[in-house]
């Protein structure tokens, strides 16, 4: 898993989803907690997970579990996409129960016959989408609403496993434990002595969280630490003009070399390279909000979805 | 133990003090001492609202200014059921009496009392002692097996353990209470042999063990509510067995009839006062009841309140319920009585250092799942569930749990994994505490008795039918109460574990068990038989039900039909054998002895089991019966000598003519060995 992008998704605190109406060029192999629903609502777009690859035409609804390596990219068709990626806190039927859920819902390859149609998500998808459009003063609250009953309809009719970690039942719910532990790296990412601060913070000693890490997410601590650091060096290449020391030391990679080394290995090119093949406009292969310059598109996106709750 | 047990001699001193009591007491003062304060109207609405059915002690009797305490009542017995996440949740007692352990029973029972203590509670009423006349009872969950012998071992143990702590033991539902859905109008018949020999001995063995108070049952035996019956209550109970404590009545619906009631000897009404109260002070004063019954009730009820209450001045903080200790001894528990039913090649245990993945099947895996949710509901905590418990101790093994809806995609994952898990059986909708719409508002009934199926859920035999086949490491691990049907499938499975209900760490011995970290050795508390017919026949809606005199592995032996699995079976996952066997007469008692020799290469528990056989009596009697019985603990390459003492008066019958219990001078046949199966027991003979 480590040679995957690990993707911490910002989301605001109270809200269980982010929502994203967007055009797809290609977003590389990347993984992150959040359980991630796509429709196309126009066009065509190619989902991998792993192995496999699977064609979404209109219509198709997929959904990538938690922690499941994926990426996109576009077919020769052009395609707009609603995107609703739900925080993995928010599936947990039960607080001291330490597991994953794995779904089966993909509409373009069905694995299990789902309980209820693929028409009732699509609906429900879309009227997410839709008040995401609208931007009313109740949006907010809807969403938060349908998103809810997104998840328990996922629950009730879609089939999904269960994958059960071990665990002291004594111990309060290990995800809030790994969500802690991330957020502390994210935002001390520039300490010199962030692993001894964090076991001090959660309480544990080097010797556990290791072994917690490594049971719950298969990663060390370490590679944890690089991972988040990376991912921040891509913002910053990204989205800022900012030269490889400054970005090197923001990250906090105790030198350029180190720094150098681990991006290289990791995605295989240079810090400058990247930055060079990921022009400002493409930001870092990811996902592209459609903003601004894109605004009919997304007028055509809502007319689109509406005509997904008319049917 | 420093302190004297709370036993009948011990309370019997306490008579002088509560007759002086009484004798101060008006006829007002004195009723009100015989019954509960706590309405049925308000215990339903419980049921439906934050708190719940005894969340906390229910009060009955008491007079401050007499100074006499109220009894605070607490049900069980699966652990106490006051509070909500506090208890210990132990397994329910069918398991407790797979484990065939006198001595973890009592110190169960000890655990249970310190938590009704530290409630402020003094009466546990979770002794249920029932015998399972067919093993579709729906509360067969609540009691220990269906041998009489073992029954009364087991729950003279609790009685002991909840006596250890200056609790009331109260034993129940006397008697005759082993049908459910019918429990409040059926009027159980039988000869007097069966009533003496298979229905009341485990009464008879508690309270000489020192049971201190009885809880009538709601049906009837011949004709006469079993809360008003005089025949049971003031002739057998009270007077041939010498019973020193009180009776109380089930909750609501115990008695029909003031007069009949009071007159039969019942000494409380739980947990309302609906026919006592004004109506018996009523009814004495128009000289339909004897004033003298209510004073004999009233000292019943202070004497036994007095020496209980006033035994020690210790306090029981709170955090000692569900504590470290208490929940160390359920899981102790789940270990000793999970039996293993089938082990095929040795798929169990899983070497976890030698696989990948494991896949298990079936909603109940995932399943907080202690049994019904009736009067015997516990409030723990915590519960591991089966598939939790797994997953705990699979170490670097992933665990991935499906519910098994869609048959192939089970089938892929049991293809793919290495070995795949069933969690079958039974919960509160299936069987259990007959809960109906008129009672509660509940939307449909739950629970009640089995009347359909003794076996699995179609749509689990079919489960395991499909997808048990496609993997040569399946193991079955059944949850119920009391005897489930296999034979449907069980050639499709390697492995079969029967976990009843497990309890609050159910999971985590499950997950010990199947790993080898603990080796099972819980033996069958019941008989599996071949087919259904082979048992009693019972109408479950009825109001008139005949209990024969066989019953269980006792009927079987009679018809000589083999059993699917039979009473006190139960495999261990190292080999044991037994030499040296003799029997022999000392004094009153036969001698049993054997040595037990552990072959194999794990540590390992067995239970050496005696049984009495009749073959040479001109009367009818049972082919063999359990007598004794003993679990050892034998490290690899270790040998005990196991002795097992059983009184003559075992042996004895019960001679309707001359209304005495006789012993016969016959050779009677002995049998020692590890289940009640003639090809696992030893056999002699000894002439009394």
């Amino acid at each position: 898993m480590n040679s995957y992008i690990f993707e911490t998704i910002e989301h605001h605190k109270e809200n269980p989803a982010k929502i994203i109406i967007t055009s797809i060029d290609h977003s590389d192999y990347h993984w992150h907690y959040d359980y991630e629903l796509i429709m196309v609502i126009k066009g065509e777009l190619i989902l991998s997970v792993l192995a496999e690859s699977y064609l979404l035409k209109e219509g198709d609804i997929a959904l990538v579990n938690s922690k499941e390596i994926h990426g996109y990219r576009c077919s020769n068709k052009d395609n707009i996409c609603l995107i609703v990626q739900v925080k993995n806190e928010f599936f947990n039927l039960r607080d001291d129960r330490n597991r994953s859920y794995y779904f089966y819902l993909n509409s373009a390859k069905e694995i299990i016959k789902p309980k209820r149609s693929y028409e009732h998500f699509r609906k429900l998808l879309a009227r997410i989408g839709v008040e995401y459009g609208s931007k009313k003063y109740t949006s907010n609250l809807r969403i938060k609403g349908l998103v809810f009953v997104l998840i328990s309809d996922l629950f009730d009719y879609i089939p999904y496993d269960i994958i059960q970690y071990g665990g002291d039942m004594a111990q309060v719910s290990d995800s809030d434990d790994i969500l802690k532990i991330i957020q502390f790296i994210e935002d001390n990412i520039t300490s010199d002595n962030l692993t001894e601060e964090l076991c001090k913070t959660i309480g544990m000693s080097e010797k556990s969280l290791y072994r917690f890490l490594k049971s719950r997410i298969n990663m060390t601590l370490k590679e944890l630490i690089d991972v988040t650091r990376l991912n921040h060096a891509i913002y910053l290449l990204s989205y800022t003009e900012k030269d490889n020391s400054t970005i090197a030391c923001e990250c906090g990679f105790s030198n350029d070399n180190t720094f150098y080394r681990l991006f290289k290995k990791r995605y295989g090119m240079t810090p400058l390279a990247y930055r060079n093949r990921h022009p400002k406009d493409n930001k870092a292969g990811r996902i592209n909000e459609v903003q601004g310059y894109l605004d009919f598109s997304k007028a055509e996106a809502i007319s689109l979805l509406n005509k997904y709750l008319e049917k | 133990m420093g302190a004297p047990r709370i036993d009948k001699k011990y309370r019997l001193a306490y008579t002088d003090k509560a007759k002086r009591i009484v004798e101060q007491m008006t006829l007002e003062e004195k009723v009100s001492l015989m019954s509960g304060q706590v309405p049925m109207s308000e215990i339903l609405n419980d049921f439906d609202g934050e708190q719940h059915y005894n969340y906390i002690p229910y009060p009955a009797g008491g007079n401050k200014d007499k100074g006499v305490p109220q009894m605070l009542f607490c049900d069980g017995p699966r652990g106490v059921v006051c509070g909500t996440g506090k208890s210990t949740a132990f397994p329910a007692p069918i398991l407790r009496g797979a484990s065939f352990d006198t001595d973890l029973e009592e110190r169960i029972g000890q655990a249970i009392g310190r938590e009704v203590r530290a409630f402020g509670g003094n009466l546990f009423a979770g002794i249920c002692i029932n015998l399972p006349y067919h093993p579709g009872w729906g509360r067969s969950q609540e009691t220990y097996g269906e041998d009489s012998y073992h029954l009364g071992q087991m729950g003279s143990a609790l009685v002991r353990g909840v006596l250890n702590e200056n609790v009331i033991p109260c034993i129940k539902h006397f008697a005759f209470n082993s049908m459910e859905n019918s429990r409040f109008q059926v009027n159980i018949v039988c000869d007097k042999r069966t009533e003496r020999e298979v229905f009341l001995p485990h009464f008879k063995e508690c309270i000489d063990n020192g049971a201190a108070a009885v809880m009538t049952s709601y049906n009837l035996y011949n004709g006469s509510h079993c809360g008003q019956n005089r025949y049971l209550i003031r002739e057998l109970l009270k007077s041939e067995w010498d019973f020193d404590g009180f009776t109380m009545t089930d909750f609501a619906w115990g008695i029909t009839d003031t007069v009949e009631a009071a007159n039969s000897g019942q000494d409380m009404e739980m947990c309302e006062t609906n026919y006592y109260g004004d109506k018996l002070v009523e009814a004495v004063k128009k000289g339909l009841v004897p004033e003298e019954y209510i004073n004999e009730s009233a000292v019943r009820i202070v004497r036994t309140l007095l020496a209980f209450t006033e035994a020690d001045k210790k306090t029981y903080p709170i955090d000692l319920i569900g504590c470290r200790e208490h929940v160390a001894l359920a899981l102790e528990s789940a270990q000793k009585g999970i039996t293993l039913l089938k082990n095929e090649n040795n798929v169990l245990p899983i070497d976890r250092d030698k696989i990948e993945n494991i896949v298990v099947l079936g909603n109940l895996a995932n399943q907080d799942n202690l049994g019904d949710l009736g009067s015997g509901r516990v409030y723990p905590p915590y519960v591991v569930t089966p598939l939790q418990g797994i997953a705990n101790s699979a170490g670097n093994v992933k665990v991935v749990f499906n519910d098994g809806y869609d048959l192939e995609h089970a089938k892929r994952l049991a293809q793919n994994a290495d070995y795949v898990i069933f969690v079958v059986g039974y919960d509160h909708n299936d069987e259990g505490e007959f809960i109906q719409y008129t009672q509660v508002g509940f939307k449909d009934s739950v629970g009640g008795d089995r009347i359909k199926s003794l076996g699995l859920k179609q749509k689990d035999i079919r489960l395991i039918k499909e997808v048990g086949p496609v993997n040569p490491n399946s193991v079955v691990v059944l949850i119920g109460g009391s005897m489930i049907m296999m034979n449907e499938w069980e050639n499709d499975v390697s492995a079969i574990l029967m976990a009843y209900y497990p309890g609050m760490e159910g999971g985590t011995a499950l997950g010990q068990i199947l790993f080898g970290d603990v080796n099972p050795s819980g033996k069958l508390p019941f008989v599996v038989p071949k087919q259904e017919s082979d048992l009693p026949k019972v109408n479950w809606i009825t109001d008139y039900q005949k209990y024969e005199y066989y019953h269980g592995y006792t009927k079987l032996d009679k018809e000589k039909k083999e059993a699917a699995y039979p009473y006190g079976f139960g495999l261990s996952y190292t080999k044991f054998t037994i030499d040296n066997v003799s029997f022999k007469k000392t004094g009153d008692f036969i001698e049993a002895k054997c040595d037990v020799s552990n072959t194999g290469s794990r540590n390992g528990d067995e239970v050496i089991q005696f049984y009495v056989g009749f073959s040479k009596s001109r009367i009818p009697r049972p082919v063999k019966a359990l007598k004794g019985f003993k679990r050892v603990s034998l490290k690899p390459g270790e040998t005990k000598t196991v002795t097992i003492k059983t009184p003559f008066s075992q042996l004895m019958w019960f001679n309707e003519k001359t209304s005495g219990w006789e012993l016969e001078h016959m050779t009677y046949d002995m049998y020692l060995g590890t289940s009640s199966s003639s090809k696992d027991l030893v056999y002699g003979t000894l002439y009394l």
